[in-house]
């Protein structure tokens, strides 16, 4: 009998759909008894049997991919701005990417709050109030700083931003003495706490 | 307040790997590798198997994928979530693999010992677990003798589990275009295992 199995078979099937039904073991009563949808089975029959083996063949990645992988990308990290950090001893920087993380890293400690984006940038001020640049008591860089968050739907309050926000200017500022003016925050998710635990 | 109220850290901090796939995603995005790395080690598995089976060689299949992961790092920034972060890498990953099975490299075969890492049922007679070794071996043979796009297209249905329209998006192509592959391609593959029927 031919099936291609390009074309729908004279049943008014597609041979495509009766393979899949075959493998799924969903074949209704019609595709049990059609001839044509059997001379599908029949053609493709040996193809299941000989599918199960080979695509249960162990095929395990080496232990040296990801290090491997790991050790360029640890290379070519984006270095990100530097951000003056005040200093008697000299010029201290640390980068936005750092910084970022150091806030990530603070609000992951709250189970209620996940991070997911954050992003800091400059904010402007006047020429008259900046200090020379690389001096040792450079002033730090008014911040402002945007996240984006899924939050718990227990447990979110109406104040949560308030302490989501403080614990951002804080951690900037007692960590690396950054000057965090702003903390926007965007509230892209909800989850619930309690499937987590 | 209640322990997991926003604002009530705890001394845990989160572990990366409880994190879903949008939120390493983000923060890698940001520029975070260690976020990268755990996204990585999930996929790696699947997707060096499917490298494997594309490539039919070991060695050929590490480099393409530690080239794919070390382009996805630097092309991560401008990914948008338009399509999943697993079809994105998927996309990565098969050019790679296509590119090098273009580029007519000299391909090694997989040497046969490592062919037959075969997992077949525990209750297989000593006779059966042979047949079933000896049928994986020509169907794998078959499948490396596939034309690429064919092969490609099977090995992410079958192998990889993946819907049509996954299977369009990570090739690039119509879902109709994909289903006349995956009908092609068991038609060649049923006939090279005539003999066993």
């Amino acid at each position: 009998m031919s099936t291609s199995p390009e074309h729908g078979l004279p049943c008014g099937r597609d041979s495509l759909s009766v393979w899949e039904n075959a493998r799924n073991d969903t074949h209704d009563q019609h595709e049990a008894t059609c001839p044509y949808c059997q001379g599908v089975y029949e053609q493709f029959r040996i193809l299941a049997i000989a599918s199960d083996p080979y695509l249960a063949q162990a095929i395990t990645a080496p232990t040296s991919l990801i290090a491997t992988v790991m050790r360029t990308v640890l290379t070519e990290l984006r270095p990100g701005r530097p951000l003056p950090i005040p200093s008697d001893a000299g010029p201290a920087f640390i980068t936005d990417t750092a910084l970022a993380a150091a806030l990530r890293a603070a609000l992951d400690t709250d189970p209620a709050v996940i991070t997911h984006r954050c992003r800091i940038d400059t904010v402007d001020v006047p020429e008259t109030a900046r200090s020379a640049p690389n001096t040792p008591t450079q002033q730090p860089t008014p911040l402002a700083v945007q996240l984006s968050v899924a939050v718990s739907y227990e447990h979110y309050t109406r104040h949560g931003e308030s302490v989501v926000r403080t614990r951002v200017i804080d951690t900037g500022r007692n960590l690396f003495a950054q000057q965090i003016d702003t903390v926007d925050i965007e509230i892209i998710d909800v989850f619930s706490t309690e499937v987590n635990r | 307040m209640n322990a997991v109220d926003i604002g009530s850290p705890t001394a845990t901090r989160r572990v990366l790997t409880d994190l879903g796939e949008a939120v390493l995603v983000a923060r890698a995005r940001d520029g975070d590798p260690r976020c990268f790395e755990v996204l990585l080690r999930r996929h790696q598995q699947s997707l060096y198997a499917l490298a494997v089976r594309l490539l039919d060689d070991r060695i050929e299949a590490q480099d393409a994928v530690q080239d794919a992961f070390i382009l996805a790092w630097r092309k991560l920034p401008a990914f948008r979530g338009e399509a999943k972060f697993s079809t994105w890498l998927y996309r990565i990953v098969t050019n790679q693999c296509l590119s090098r099975l273009r580029r007519g490299r000299q391909q090694q075969p997989l040497p046969e010992r490592e062919k037959q890492h075969l997992v077949a049922p525990e209750d297989l007679s000593p006779q059966a677990y042979v047949e079933h070794a000896a049928l994986a071996a020509a169907l794998s043979a078959a499948v490396a003798a596939l034309p690429d796009d064919l092969r490609l297209a099977w090995l992410l249905r079958e192998a990889e589990h993946r819907s049509y329209e996954e299977v369009a998006a990570i090739t690039g192509t119509r879902v109709s275009t994909i289903r006349g592959r995956i009908a092609r391609a068991r038609a060649r593959l049923a006939d090279s295992l005539a003999e066993w029927r």
